[in-house]
């Protein structure tokens, strides 16, 4: 066995173990998500743990199809097909949470603002959003351009277009969070917004095709999902003081 | 006693619901459905002929939203006053306007001293905009106003939100403070119910959990594991 082929094997490794605590940590936060949406009862809130959980589910779907491509069949139309589909669906998915956590941010404020003037913004954000997934997934479908074989090796340049309407929503759900004084909306705003940043860091940053950044990659996910997970944590504040002399306590 | 609108929470509170000219005060994290409440008190208050006054720094439009939600009727309607769609509006940076554009809106409702519902969302914005004992007093002299008219006020605050201190002191201006909150035991999470106190009514320590649907509040008394 050659050093290069130890060195392969150790990479390969680190990506499969970081990609199953990715996955772990997603499925987790679904779990969270769609217990505490369980409990709630406001129509609005609900909706709004139940697409966390569905972010979560997606975004494992994509962890592990991502696993699946790199390791077993990088050039398989199919799979990449697949994997833009997932891509696409989690831009989707990740725009529905937001526009819902911009409609809970714009109840809890006081004043009740329409911020970033998101009413009317959001059917065009909406408009643009489903051009370009069905831009993206013409390309693939037609120039037969997958999401490792993009000029430069570069994947995370599409996805990040893929996203683009995405992140207007995150600008509009940031002047939320200055204007929100309450701190069980700022705190579930500042995991999502965490979420967010560093997974364009990823997509953007790190997700040039060399083994160091590979690495890297699957590390700064695992923290990535750390974060949703805290996000779903954060969809309603959880008492677990004991409901002493409250409660008949069963045998 | 004036009905709640939900048959198992008058039995709750003793069988026939909130005292007359009593001030109710719902608290609960964001979520819970404390505004449910408020929606179901006016809604039987609709139904049985009594005038309703609904106090919102939201817009009309996403009251009825939520009404619609929760699978409450919208046929009959209450008088608003809200930020959007109202005759009335409620500007949340003028509390002499709030307090004027209520008691003239509770004085033009009452028809010969009849009982008025008055339900509002409104402490917890102007908890979030004005000093607490700005707030304070301000809210004890509408409760008062209120029930030298025969009202009786139902409002919600947002626990979390402000500082249980703050949070203590309110609750010490209503008859009535009813707590719903969401505990974590184990794996699961659990919406939990409670009468933390009621004018003419015993201390009751039991949690009860519960669950709004089709029209109704089912609840059931809430065993520790």
């Amino acid at each position: 066995m050659s050093a290069s082929d130890i060195l392969g094997l150790v990479t390969s490794i680190l990506l499969f173990a970081f990609g199953a605590i990715v996955f772990g940590f997603y499925i987790y936060s679904a779990v969270w998500a769609f217990r505490i949406r369980r409990a709630l009862m406001s129509p609005l809130f609900k909706e709004r743990a139940r697409w966390v959980g569905i972010a979560a589910i997606t975004f494992a779907l994509l962890v592990s199809s991502n696993l699946l491509i790199r390791f077993f069949a990088s050039d398989n139309f199919y799979l990449g097909l697949l994997e833009y589909f997932v891509v696409d669906t989690a831009g989707i998915v990740m725009l529905v949470w937001i526009d819902i956590t911009i409609k809970v941010a714009r109840r809890s404020d006081p004043l009740n603002r329409n911020t970033f003037l998101w009413k009317q913004l959001r059917y065009f954000v909406w408009f643009f959003t489903f051009l370009t997934t069905a831009g993206s997934l013409a390309s693939v479908i037609f120039l037969h351009v997958s999401y490792f074989n993009i000029p430069g090796g570069n994947g995370g340049a599409f996805i990040a277009g893929s996203f683009g309407w995405v992140f207007l929503g995150f600008l509009a759900l940031y002047l939320s969070f200055k204007r929100s004084r309450d701190p069980i909306l700022r705190e579930h705003l500042k995991w999502l917004g965490l979420f967010l940043f560093l997974l364009l860091l990823i997509d953007t940053v790190f997700s040039q095709d060399f083994p160091a950044f590979r690495i890297a990659d699957e590390a700064l996910l695992a923290v990535d999902a750390y974060f949703l997970y805290r996000a779903a944590r954060s969809l309603a504040p959880l008492s677990r003081a004991p409901l002493e002399r409250s409660v008949e306590t069963s045998a | 006693m004036v009905s709640t609108g939900l048959e198992q929470l008058d039995t709750v509170l003793g069988g026939d619901g909130y005292p007359e000219k009593s001030s109710i005060l719902v608290a609960g994290p964001p979520g819970v459905g404390k505004e449910a409440l408020g929606y179901w008190f006016t809604r039987s208050g609709l139904v049985v002929g009594d005038p309703c006054l609904y106090v919102t720094h939201l817009a009309v439009s996403e009251v009825l939203e939520d009404l619609k939600a929760f699978r409450i009727s919208t046929d009959k309607l209450p008088s608003w006053i809200a930020s959007e769609g109202s005759e009335s509006k409620v500007d949340m940076n003028d509390l002499t306007s709030i307090s004027a554009t209520v008691k003239e809106s509770i004085r033009k409702n009452v028809v010969d001293g009849k009982r008025i519902r008055v339900v509002t969302d409104v402490l917890s914005p102007l908890l979030m905009l004005n000093p607490p004992d700005t707030i304070y007093r301000f809210f004890g002299q509408l409760l008062a106003d209120s029930k030298k008219n025969n009202a009786v006020f139902l409002a919600t605050i947002e626990e979390g939100m402000h500082q249980p201190q703050v949070l203590a002191a309110m609750e010490q201006l209503f008859d009535g403070v009813l707590e719903l909150r969401l505990y974590e035991e184990g794996p699961r999470v659990e919406p939990l119910f409670r009468v933390r106190k009621m004018r003419g009514l015993q201390p009751r320590p039991t949690y009860y959990r519960y669950e709004f649907s089709k029209g109704k509040m089912e609840m059931t008394p809430y065993v520790s594991k």
